[in-house]
Parts: C-alpha cells; sequence; structure tokens
C-alpha cells in the first residue's frame, strides 16, 4: 500500500484480530529486511514495515535525527489505529523503536531490539566511507558485520546516489536517550544478538541491560544481519516473545 | 537457556501467586472490566493478563516480563502489591 510518498509494506492485509509486528530496518535498508521472516498467519499479520523518508520505496530525503524518524513513523501509523502492535528493530531501527516507546510513549505490547542497543556509536572508518557514498558504506558494514557467507546481501542496502547511509549513521551516533527513561520503562526490552556481532558492543549491552528491564537472547553463529543470516531462529524467537 | 526455561515453566504457579492473582481478579471485576478490555486497555497481551490472575506465570517468556507485566497491571488496578518472585524461590 502506497500513500503519495511514503511505502507502507502488508499493510493492504491488516486483520486488526491478530497480532502485528512493525519491523523498523537500519541504516540504508528498507522493507527488504523482512522477505525471509515467517510467523503463524494464524496468529500474526504479515511482516509490517514503512519505508523511512529517502528509504526504499519512499520519496523524501533521509535524516541524521533517530527523533524523526521515529516521529515520522508514529504519525504514518496513526491512520491505522493498530491496538495489537508490537515494535521491532533491527540496528539503528531498535534505537527509532526504543525512542518512540520511551521518548513519545508510544503504547506496544513488545519491544523488540536486534542486533542493537543504546548507545549506539559509529566507528570513524565507517562515517569516512559513507561521506564517499552509500556502496562503500555498505561493503564496510556487510564486512564487519556479517557472519555467514550469503550472497546478495548487498542488495539489501540503499542503491541510490546519495548519503542516507552517511545520514543513518549520523543519526545513531548524535542520538542521547534520557538514562531515567529507559530505567522507568512500563515493559520489558527483548534484545535479540548475534553471537559474531562484531558491530554490537557486548560492554555496552552489558551497561545497558544493568540499568533496563530487559531479557537478552542470543543467536549462535550470526553476525549483524540475522534477519537474513538465520531467519528462520529469529522468526522463533519473536514469535516466542511477541 | 532456551532449554532450562522451558524446564522450569511448569512450577511457575503456587498458592501464593494464586492468591495474589485472585486479588488483580477480584478488583477487575469490581470496575466490570473484561480481561479482554483491561489487555487493550494497557497493551498487555491478554494471555498475560489471564496469566497473573491465574498465578501462573508459565505463560511469561522470562522472569522480567512476569515481573514488569505484573508491575503494569498492579498500578492500572492501583493495587498496592509485591512480586512474588517465583522464579527464584525455590
Amino acid at each position: 500500500m502506497k500513500n503519495s510518498e511514503t511505502y507502507f509494506h502488508n499493510f493492504e492485509s491488516i486483520d486488526k484480530t491478530k497480532k502485528s509486528i512493525l519491523y523498523i530496518a537500519g541504516a540504508g535498508m528498507d522493507h527488504r529486511l523482512v522477505r525471509a521472516i515467517r510467523l503463524s498467519d494464524s496468529e500474526y499479520n504479515k511482516p509490517l514495515i514503512i519505508d523511512l523518508p529517502g528509504h526504499g520505496k519512499s520519496k523524501g530525503s533521509s535524516s541524521n535525527s533517530i527523533e524523526y524518524y521515529g516521529q515520522f513513523l508514529i504519525n504514518a501509523l496513526e491512520v491505522y489505529d493498530l491496538k495489537n502492535l508490537s515494535l521491532c528493530g533491527h540496528s539503528m531501527g531498535g534505537l527509532i523503536a526504543l525512542d518512540m516507546v520511551l521518548n513519545h510513549n508510544f503504547a506496544v505490547k513488545e519491544l523488540i531490539l536486534v542486533n542493537s542497543i543504546y548507545p549506539t556509536r559509529v566507528a570513524d572508518a565507517l562515517l569516512a566511507k559513507a561521506k564517499a557514498g552509500n556502496g562503500g558504506a555498505a561493503n564496510f558494514i556487510i564486512k564487519y558485520g556479517l557472519y555467514r557467507r550469503l550472497l546478495g546481501m548487498r542488495n539489501a542496502f540503499s542503491e541510490a546516489d546519495d548519503l542516507v547511509m552517511l545520514d543513518d549513521l549520523d543519526a545513531c551516533n548524535n542520538y542521547e536517550l534520557d538514562l531515567n527513561n529507559i530505567k522507568n520503562a512500563e515493559i520489558p526490552i527483548s534484545i535479540i544478538l548475534g553471537s559474531k556481532d562484531r558491530l554490537v558492543d557486548l560492554k555496552t549491552v552489558e551497561n545497558f541491560t544493568d540499568i533496563v528491564p530487559s531479557q537478552t537472547y542470543t543467536m549462535d553463529e550470526v553476525g549483524h544481519f540475522s534477519f537474513f543470516e538465520d531467519p528462520v531462529e529469529l522468526s522463533r524467537l519473536i514469535s516466542s516473545i511477541v | 537457556m532456551q532449554i532450562s526455561e522451558i524446564a522450569t515453566k511448569n512450577c511457575l504457579r503456587s498458592a501464593h501467586t494464586c492468591k495474589i492473582g485472585k486479588v488483580f481478579k477480584e478488583r477487575r471485576q469490581l470496575l466490570s472490566l473484561s480481561e479482554s478490555q483491561v489487555a487493550s486497555e494497557i497493551f498487555v497481551n491478554v494471555n498475560y493478563i489471564k496469566g497473573i490472575e491465574h498465578g501462573d506465570y508459565s505463560i511469561f517468556p522470562a522472569r522480567i516480563f512476569a515481573l514488569q507485566y505484573f508491575k503494569k497491571y498492579a498500578n492500572f488496578l492501583n493495587l498496592k502489591l509485591d512480586f512474588f518472585d517465583i522464579y527464584n524461590s525455590h
């Protein structure tokens, strides 16, 4: 389904009696993130995802602000009035999900971060690649983030001749969250990590989980791209949480 | 991790959690609310509401879920109840 500017993936078939999960893609990625996610059709709607501005099939410009993306999604979802909604954010998308719930009091049933943690600080070398274009940054992230050998991983990233990756990575770097807000989170935060993920710092995860009511799950032999590296196990984990 | 969680799930109910659950249920009924209405109002899975009221926490994926939703439901009903930590009571 589309309006004039924004691409809504799988929103045309929502059954409000079923559970809905909105997935939020990471830097430079889009609705293709969920192509291998499979949950029970009788219990869940198809994976919902909205392409962020300047990403995938959505028009507009990307932003270097997590808060902007969060507000964008809240506005986009308003018309759907989903009462049975959970959020599942991958990498940068996890920060957006956190912001929606903690800073905007956006009501969801479950909040899942996949290969994501706050704070996320991006290496200078990656930022330098991103300044030169999306392709170099995507290659860098794949080189250090992907553990399993997957052909076609590059196709999951923006191929546009813009600096959407740079904006997104800046957004991660710029994002500041009040730790007191996290501490007082009403719902537990589920964190799904890859045991071979070199882009998520385990010390940061430890610091986060010391403060925040949360449950951590670790997927074996998976890097930063759980959605592609082991979608079957990820689907199983998500359905055990939501 | 998953195996140990599944193995202990059958034991996550006790006389004490049942008594506490009854307090939740009675307060909810006093307010003329159904389980579904509560679930919808506070954005919680209806099975979690049932789990708390039945004193059976095996429905929760992990302890932290039981704790957080217990607190959320208690706040909604304005109940001052302590969470009985059945996960660490053995």
